[in-house]
């Protein structure tokens, strides 16, 4: 089993954070699994991708994702021609692109959860926990790797990351 | 002479499971081996190595000396002071920065100093250029240097550990090479094992208030004398890497021989593009083609024997070129054996599962010519 996922976010939204986070969470829960940020010039508010990959094998592979099998869309401005499986959107309402959507206003929570840095939101929590429900990653495994990865700030994060697991909904 | 960890009992070792990119698992790797001086002139993309190490010795997890310089060139003459007072040392640097250092890389081997260096490789300029290819560390190898290429962050882990104890046993500096970006900012699992490496000793120690000249001007004789004895030692230490591969991972030593026990065809290459290319190969075997992978895990001392044990049908792949062929391509052939030699990925250009298999297909095909670029 190896899954494949893109992430499509703005630079500042926390891209990076999230993919450290899940792939954390994935290893505890016993997989193999990869973070990569797309590699160049990444500007705040600039759309860029960051990857990860989940196995139960060991993954040898170090090139970006071409074909995902789940996208995560951080803005839903951001065009994406879809023909992933999974897509987990930051939106209030679902959208008509292809595939299960789950999705949740993650900007909303993480707003209420006072998680903004110079007027951004800082989605990677919420984000972080609608596409661990959507990876069915265990949410005892986010709060480990949100504290791994996060320290001392992970407390706020995780509360915004829980909720945002409790209230994503799918198509 | 260093003892090796054999004695130290770290063979059954096991550690804790953390997501760390190369560049991270290696500030983990030189945590353990407790050096006593690091010096350093950050790069991309091996910066983070280093910055990492500074708020070690800033929190007081690891107790060493960490000096900042204004150039490579400075990084590389204060671990070489450092070592000839009996310490042991790290630095790490990238492309430009190694450029910059050359010429302190020849002292240090020349002087017989062990001293453990990461290298981010990157390409190098001009044009502009801060994604991976291995042009800059190839450059070490004219210099006397043992050269390693991890293929992961776990290796990357592993091998910077091994570094430490072989280049102590030899007196030979040991640069440890992974891949920019798709390695050095890549955050992969990584088992930290917690091991113990002796302590480093040395016949002679040269302290600031001595009065000793080093290095002093020789004729000819001495400097043969010396490059020579630095030539046989640098081949001598494959024993040492050899006999200390089942501490650090046990990957076969020298080279890595993937699915090569049956092929009619073998791919040889260097480096973490390799993971891509394995993918590649498997799809092939699955198609039932005999094809295997000699991974060449140093590119110093080189892997002569397994070389000339491979298949006649053989294709080096290169991320680093000369005005003449690939590198390793030319390393290759020199061993007495034919090769289709294939020049690719420079300046970080992906070459990806799909690129391979193409690729490994058009060579298994008998189409590919003496030598070629993938562009």
């Amino acid at each position: 089993m190896l899954i494949e996922i893109t992430i499509y976010c703005r630079g500042g939204q926390g891209g990076v954070t999230t993919a450290r986070i899940l792939a954390t969470a994935a290893m505890l829960q016993g997989y193999y699994s990869q973070a990569m940020p797309q590699f160049g010039p990444e500007r705040r508010g600039a759309m860029v991708n960051t990857y990860i990959r989940i196995s139960d094998r060991l993954i040898r592979r170090r090139t970006p994702v071409k074909k995902p099998d789940v996208l995560v869309i951080f803005d839903r401005k951001i065009n994406v021609d879809s023909e992933a499986d999974v897509v987990v959107l930051n939106s209030p309402e679902p959208s008509s692109i292809s595939g299960k959507v789950y999705y949740v206003d993650a900007t909303e929570i993480a707003e209420k959860n006072g998680l903004v840095n110079a007027g951004w939101a800082i989605l990677s929590p919420p984000m972080s926990g609608a596409v661990a429900r959507a990876l069915d990653i265990e949410l005892s495994a986010l709060k480990e790797a949100m504290y791994a990865e996060l320290g001392t700030k992970a407390e706020k994060s995780f509360n915004a990351a829980k909720e945002a697991y409790e209230v994503v909904k799918w198509t | 002479m260093q003892r090796s960890v054999r004695t130290e009992g770290n063979r059954n070792s096991s550690g804790i499971k953390k997501l760390l990119t190369s560049n991270e698992a290696i500030a983990e790797a030189v945590r353990i081996a407790k050096p006593d001086v690091i010096a350093a002139y950050p790069i991309t993309p091996q910066s983070p190595i280093v910055e990492r190490l500074a708020e070690m010795v800033d929190s007081g997890e690891l107790d060493a000396s960490f000096v900042r310089v204004e150039s490579e060139y400075s990084a590389m003459a204060v671990v070489h002071g450092a070592a000839t007072a009996g310490a042991r040392v790290f630095t790490a640097t990238s492309s430009h920065g190694l450029a910059y250092m050359f010429e302190m890389c020849w002292w240090i081997a020349g002087s017989r100093l062990p001293a453990v260096m990461a290298v981010a490789t990157r390409s190098i300029g001009a044009p502009w250029n801060i994604h991976g290819d291995h042009t800059d560390i190839m450059s070490l190898r004219d210099a006397g240097w043992i050269i390693g290429m991890a293929e992961s962050a776990q290796e990357a882990f592993d091998m910077t550990l091994q570094a430490f104890v072989v280049s102590e046993e030899v007196n030979i500096p040991f640069a440890v090479g992974i891949d920019a970006f798709t390695m050095s900012h890549t955050a992969e699992v990584v088992e930290v094992r917690d091991v113990r490496l002796p302590k480093r000793k040395q016949a002679y120690r040269i302290l600031p208030d001595m009065e000793v000249a080093v290095n002093a001007v020789t004729l000819g004789d001495a400097r043969m004398r010396a490059r020579y004895d630095l030539a046989v030692d640098l081949e001598k230490s494959a024993e040492v890497i050899e006999r200390t591969d089942s501490e650090f991972g046990s990957y076969g030593g020298l080279v890595e021989k993937y699915r090569l026990e049956d092929a009619e065809y073998a791919v040889v290459m260097a480096g973490g593009w390799c993971g891509d290319a394995k993918d590649a190969i498997d799809m092939l075997r699955d198609e039932g083609v005999k094809i295997g992978m000699l991974r060449l895990r140093f590119i110093r001392p080189f892997p002569e024997k397994a070389v000339k044990e491979l298949p006649s049908e053989i294709l080096v792949v290169d991320r680093a070129n000369t005005g003449f062929r690939g590198i390793l391509g030319i390393e290759t052939s020199s061993c007495g054996v034919e090769v289709k030699n294939v020049v690719a990925g420079l300046g970080g250009l992906y070459v990806d599962v799909d690129r391979f298999y193409n690729l490994f297909r058009k060579f298994v095909d008998g189409k590919i010519e003496k030598v070629e670029w993938l562009i």
